[in-house]
């Protein structure tokens, strides 16, 4: 194969030979062509008609327009707004927190400490722990009565909390546990740290910047191509919580922490209504990919990338 | 300049690709349907294709079902059983855990694969509704050994007047459980066995107090009682519908008003039984909270391990009591005015696409006889036809309070305590019930917690429901 085609490549006038590459690249790339179409395009397109019907899971789908949609703007279905909010009061805890924390340990695990991989491996590792398994440990650290969380405030003379059990503190209470979770925003920064040129530093230090102007002036703008990234992932994945709602309040109490993804659940397979179900899916979608473009919009006030500089 | 507009496109493709990944599992719930209406039977044909049971055609039938892994092994025996009975047939069954089932059963609709008959909870009525499964009615008419009248008079799902999805093919009940060794250690007298004898609400909450402790073994009216060091509880209520309902109704309260078309847990009868139950958890101390109750294990566990010394839940639990090393007992219900309570209980449903109605009836007829499944209804399970409670013999059979998971006392406090005083279940006689209960569910969440009172979280719900109370299918 390869002889060949870069002899082709060689011998062949450039026009032809960059056809002929291009139709290599996209048979290669034609499994996951293929796989995107079938699997995930497919199923999309026919769950966006779905929306347009009523549709049990088991009868045929009758045709009801914007019905679907209607019920859910209007306020008919009680619970749209209701998981909207909470869903947008946890994007709005767990993705800065989140961020900032997970920022704040990749510097520190940037620092040449004894026991460095150690620590990024401790503070790693819960990110590799399945949701469901972290809902359960976290089940019993949070809970009011015997567990770690309420113990160690009380051992402080603090007052505890009702923590996931509180109307008040369900969301803040699983936008804390998230916390735990962002081992892999936390690698990632890690990773955009290493990338800053060691020269700037130097440069700052030649011109007598103190630690704090060089995290402000140096690390953090040179870091915003990564917060940007993580700050997308954090809104997309966040808007997608379910597990911790499924596993640890069913969305209680009162609907406190009735997520937007554990309601399209609860629509789906409890009272059996996949047409109205595929609507609140696809109204995600439109808010996910509305909120990932604002803040695309917003990056270049915000995002430094090396070298836009020099154009 | 070009660079940067190459990299803004470039970021476009990116949003685009991540936006599609990650909402794609959002979105991709639902399953691929086919028409599966109009099979080969119209809407309320009875079944008349198909060979006769007895005849050497050979038959498969696929049978889907859920349960523990007793129940399992119990079901799987009554399929060999009913397979040396009848040799012509043989019976594919398919255990799904019960949380997946609605969600495999549908792919398998969905797919023109869908089981001749199979277990099934409240989505049942939608189906029928969507004339995808027989009505039993039009089933037992075709069939002299059985009728209707067999059956216990509420033991019905039915989308219709004259629309069943059939009878529970077994049937469960709220029950009070207890363990006895502590009320000895208290010197209380154990509940009363005879519904003649219930406890009136004041009786239940002294004995409750009573069996209530704190960390330095102080009773609730004990001055210094601690209510936040609480040791053990003097009764534990699930909360959930089937442990309240029973409640209610003995205060002449029901799920919907009599006419069916009012929310009747909003009526003052309904929420002042509500807010005794609350009361039990905020007022008196003797009922772990939703938080507290966090910390409390299963309800056999819990009375073993002296966390509780009653609970009030659903008789399913009698057969993990009856394994768990402990000295247990049942009681009758407390009451506020009469004893009232009820059966429930799922039922097995026949596809209309099935090719073998005939058998299939004839397995689900046999699988809903305690005779065929008595293991089940010694410990586990009620009978749901009205012999079993009537006849001497067979009600030695499977109540015997000399069974291993039929305590002293069973006959009376579980057995005709609710067999004589049974009213529908909500679950399968309100309309729109799961919708309803889930909206309930939340308000209630505030009453136990005692941020609302029962009167005022219950009027929200009901302006909440409106719409959903659509009245009631059998009574």
């Amino acid at each position: 194969m390869k002889p060949i085609s870069s002899r082709s490549g060689i011998s062949v006038k450039k026009k032809r030979g960059f056809y002929k590459n291009e139709l290599y690249g996209i048979l290669f790339a034609l499994p996951a062509i293929l796989g995107l179409l079938i699997f995930t395009l497919g199923p999309m397109l026919y769950s966006l008609y779905m929306s347009f019907t009523d549709y049990s899971g088991s009868n045929s789908p009758d045709f009801i327009g914007l019905g679907n949609y209607k019920r859910m703007f209007s306020g008919e279905d009680q619970y749209f707004y209701k998981s909207l909010g909470v869903t947008l009061y946890f994007v709005a805890l767990s993705v800065p927190t989140g961020i900032i924390y997970s920022f704040l340990l990749a510097i520190l695990l940037n620092r040449d400490i004894k026991g460095k991989a150690i620590f990024r491996t401790v503070f790693y590792l819960p990110s590799i722990v399945p949701i469901i398994a972290i809902s359960f440990i976290w089940l019993w650290l949070l809970n009011p009565d015997l567990g770690l969380a309420n113990e160690l405030l009380r051992s402080l003379g603090l007052p505890g909390s009702q923590w996931i059990f509180g109307e008040k503190s369900v969301v803040p209470s699983l936008a804390l546990m998230n916390l735990w979770t962002t081992g892999g925003t936390m690698i990632i920064f890690l990773a955009g740290l290493q990338d800053i040129p060691r020269s700037l530093y130097e440069a700052l230090e030649i011109d007598g910047g103190s630690k704090l102007d060089k995290l402000w002036n140096i690390t953090i703008p040179m870091m915003t191509p990564t917060i940007f990234f993580n700050l997308i992932m954090g809104i997309i994945n966040g808007f997608q919580v379910f597990s911790q709602a499924y596993v640890m309040t069913s969305g209680g109490p009162n609907n406190a922490s009735l997520f937007y993804v554990f309601y399209l659940y609860r629509e789906a397979f409890q009272f059996s209504r996949m047409g109205s179900a595929s609507a609140i899916a696809w109204v995600l979608f439109v808010i996910i990919m509305l909120l990932t473009f604002v803040v695309f919009k917003s990056s270049k006030k915000w995002v430094y990338y090396e070298g836009d500089g020099a154009r | 300049m070009k660079k940067h507009t190459g990299r803004a496109k470039l970021m476009l493709v990116f949003l685009m690709i991540t936006v599609l990944f990650v909402t794609a599992c959002g979105s991709g719930n639902t399953n691929a349907g086919t028409n599966n209406t109009g099979n080969t039977a119209g809407e309320s044909d009875a079944p008349n294709e198909g060979a006769d049971v007895n005849s050497g055609e050979k038959v498969k039938l696929k049978f889907t079902f859920w349960g523990s892994p007793q129940e399992k092994k119990a079901v799987e025996d009554a399929i060999k059983a009913f397979e040396a009975k009848n040799q012509n047939v043989t019976i594919e069954s398919i255990h799904i855990p019960g949380t997946d089932f609605l969600q495999k059963l549908n792919a398998m609709i969905a797919g023109n694969e869908a089981p001749d008959l199979s277990y099934s909870a409240a989505w049942k009525l939608k189906m029928g509704e969507e004339g995808l499964i027989y009505n039993f009615f039009d089933l037992i008419k075709e069939d002299p050994s059985i009728k209707k009248e067999d059956y216990l008079q509420y033991a019905w799902w039915n989308w219709d007047t004259d629309k069943s999805a059939g009878p529970y093919q077994a049937s469960v009940v709220p029950s009070l459980m207890y363990n006895a060794d502590l009320f000895k250690e208290a010197d209380v007298e154990l509940p009363p066995t005879k519904a003649e004898e219930a406890w009136n609400w004041d009786e239940f909450v002294e004995t409750a107090k009573k069996l209530t402790l704190d960390r330095s073994g102080k009773h609730p009216d004990d001055p210094g009682f601690d209510p936040k060091n609480i040791k053990q509880y003097g009764v534990k209520f699930s909360l959930s519908w089937s442990s309240y309902m029973p409640l209610v109704m003995s205060n002449g309260g029901d799920y919907l008003t009599e006419d069916g078309k009012e929310f009747g847990l909003a009526k003052p009868e309904s929420t002042e039984a509500l807010q005794r139950i609350a009361d039990l958890i905020n007022v008196h101390h003797v009922s772990p909270s939703p938080v507290q109750a966090s910390s409390i294990p299963a309800p056999a566990t819990a009375l073993q391990s002296r966390k509780v010394a009653m609970v009030i839940d659903g008789s399913w639990n009698h057969l993990d009591l009856s394994k768990a090393n402990i000295n247990w007992g049942v009681g009758v219900l407390p009451v506020l005015k009469d004893y009232k309570s009820f059966f429930l209980g799922g039922s097995l449903i026949i596809f209309k696409s099935s090719k073998h109605p005939k058998e299939a009836w004839e397995f689900s007829k046999f699988l809903t006889d305690p005779q065929n499944v008595l293991e089940l209804h010694q410990g586990l399970w009620m009978p749901q036809l009205k012999e079993w409670y009537e006849d001497p013999k067979l009600i030695d059979s499977w109540a015997n309070e000399e069974l291993p998971g039929r305590p002293a006392g069973f006959q009376d406090a579980v057995m005709r305590s609710t067999y004589e005083h049974a009213e529908p279940s909500p679950e399968n006689n309100v309309k729109n019930f799961v919708e309803i209960d889930a909206a309930v569910t939340a308000g209630l969440d505030q009453v136990w917690l005692g941020t609302k009172t029962a009167e005022a979280a219950m009027k929200e719900v009901e302006a909440k429901v409106k719409a959903l109370v659509q009245g009631t299918y059998l009574k």
